[in-house]
């Protein structure tokens, strides 16, 4: 650090915290015109200090409202606890009507109860019907031998290999 | 200071050691909530909800890692921040509400630091320009000045470095000097300006 290149204000806020180091403080005792910055910042550190110090004296401080944090605590702590029951009703709700829908017995009841349209589906199409509008679609194409019977052919070819190219001697 | 055994039996859920920990810290929590927001309303709402949750989460207090005071110093500082956040959308509490026409415990009707600090003029200046720097800066000058804690520890509060911290209250000191200086710079060029007129027509 040369002579004639001042301290920046973050350095000589950090002086006036008693926290600079060696160096600065040798240009301190050079340079008057940082001297006299250094000077201005400690005294702004002693009246901020001061004057929060006076602020927080000399402001009113309110009665203690010990039944209102008492109260917040309560509040807090009720809805926890309702939010805890609320969400074992529900889960025990949905327990019992997942019990009721997947029993043999009440199954059918339920399902028909809860949903009802479900009842009301139609029928499904004869396969005459459908034969009648699509003929093609309406004949099942035998995929593989049913009971070890006789293989049927299928009616659908499946892979069919690509021709591949000849290859030509390397010569 | 309170006893440790108030602190363990708090802990423990004993209503009545809670009570005794809300009236030994209750004043100086609002204290620093006031200096931090510098609006009493704001202040008794933050001290309110920073208890009820410092005794909800009492269980997470470790008494070795520091007193009752830091613990409750950040999430103080930590709602405080909130409620400036919030400050744009502003809500009063009806609690509040309620105990704004009630008058306080000494009779003083006037609660602003202003008017009692009428008699100090150097320290009145500084706490309007205080007011006027920025919040980040002015937090970091409160718990430097007022709580003087180390910056190791205001990092801590804050959310960043020691250095930052430093940088912060640098930040803020320099803010507070320009507030400071230039009217009475601007004083001394007015009247330079003034005595060089009367000089010229004399």
């Amino acid at each position: 650090m040369s002579e004639c290149e001042h301290l920046t204000e973050m350095e000589l806020s950090c002086l006036a915290d008693w926290q600079g180091g060696a160096k600065r403080g040798e240009h301190l005792r050079r340079c008057s015109d940082c001297r006299n910055r250094a000077a201005e910042y400690r005294w702004l550190h002693r009246q901020t200090g001061s004057a929060l110090k006076a602020a927080a004296e000399t402001v009113v401080v309110p009665r203690p409202r010990w039944r209102a944090v008492r109260r917040g605590l309560r509040a807090k702590r009720q809805r926890c606890v309702a939010g805890w029951r609320a969400s074992a009703v529900g889960s025990a709700v949905l327990a019992v009507c997942a019990m009721l829908y997947l029993s043999p017995v009440f199954g059918e009841a339920v399902a028909q109860t809860v949903f009802p349209a479900r009842a009301t589906l139609p029928e499904p199409p004869s396969p005459s019907a459908i034969e009648s509008v699509v003929p093609s679609l309406a004949t099942p194409t035998p995929a593989a031998s049913v009971d070890g019977g006789v293989e049927l052919e299928p009616s659908t070819p499946g892979l069919i290999p690509l021709p591949t190219p000849a290859v030509e001697p390397e010569t | 200071m309170v006893d440790a055994d108030i602190i363990t039996r708090a802990i423990g859920g004993d209503e009545s050691a809670q009570h005794a920990l809300y009236d030994a810290f209750h004043a100086a929590a609002f204290r620093l909530a006031y200096l931090l927001l510098q609006n009493r309303c704001d202040a008794e709402e933050v001290v309110q909800d920073a208890f009820v949750y410092v005794f909800r989460n009492l269980k997470r207090y470790d008494p070795r890692r520091g007193s009752f005071w830091t613990w409750m110093r950040v999430v103080l500082v930590s709602r405080s921040r909130n409620k400036r956040r919030r400050k744009q959308f502003p809500s009063v509490s009806l609690d509040v509400l309620a105990g704004l026409d009630r008058v306080p415990p000494d009779g003083r009707t006037d609660s602003s630091p202003e008017g009692a600090l009428e008699l100090h003029g150097v320290q009145r200046t500084v706490w309007e320009a205080l007011q006027q720097v920025s919040a980040g800066a002015r937090d970091a000058l409160i718990l430097r000045y007022y709580e003087e804690l180390p910056y190791a520890e205001i990092g801590e509060i804050l959310g960043c470095t020691a250095d930052a911290a430093r940088a912060r209250v640098a930040h803020g000191k320099t803010q507070l000097r320009s507030l400071l200086g230039e009217p009475e710079e601007e004083r001394t060029r007015q009247s330079s300006i003034v005595r060089a007129k009367k000089a010229g027509v004399g």
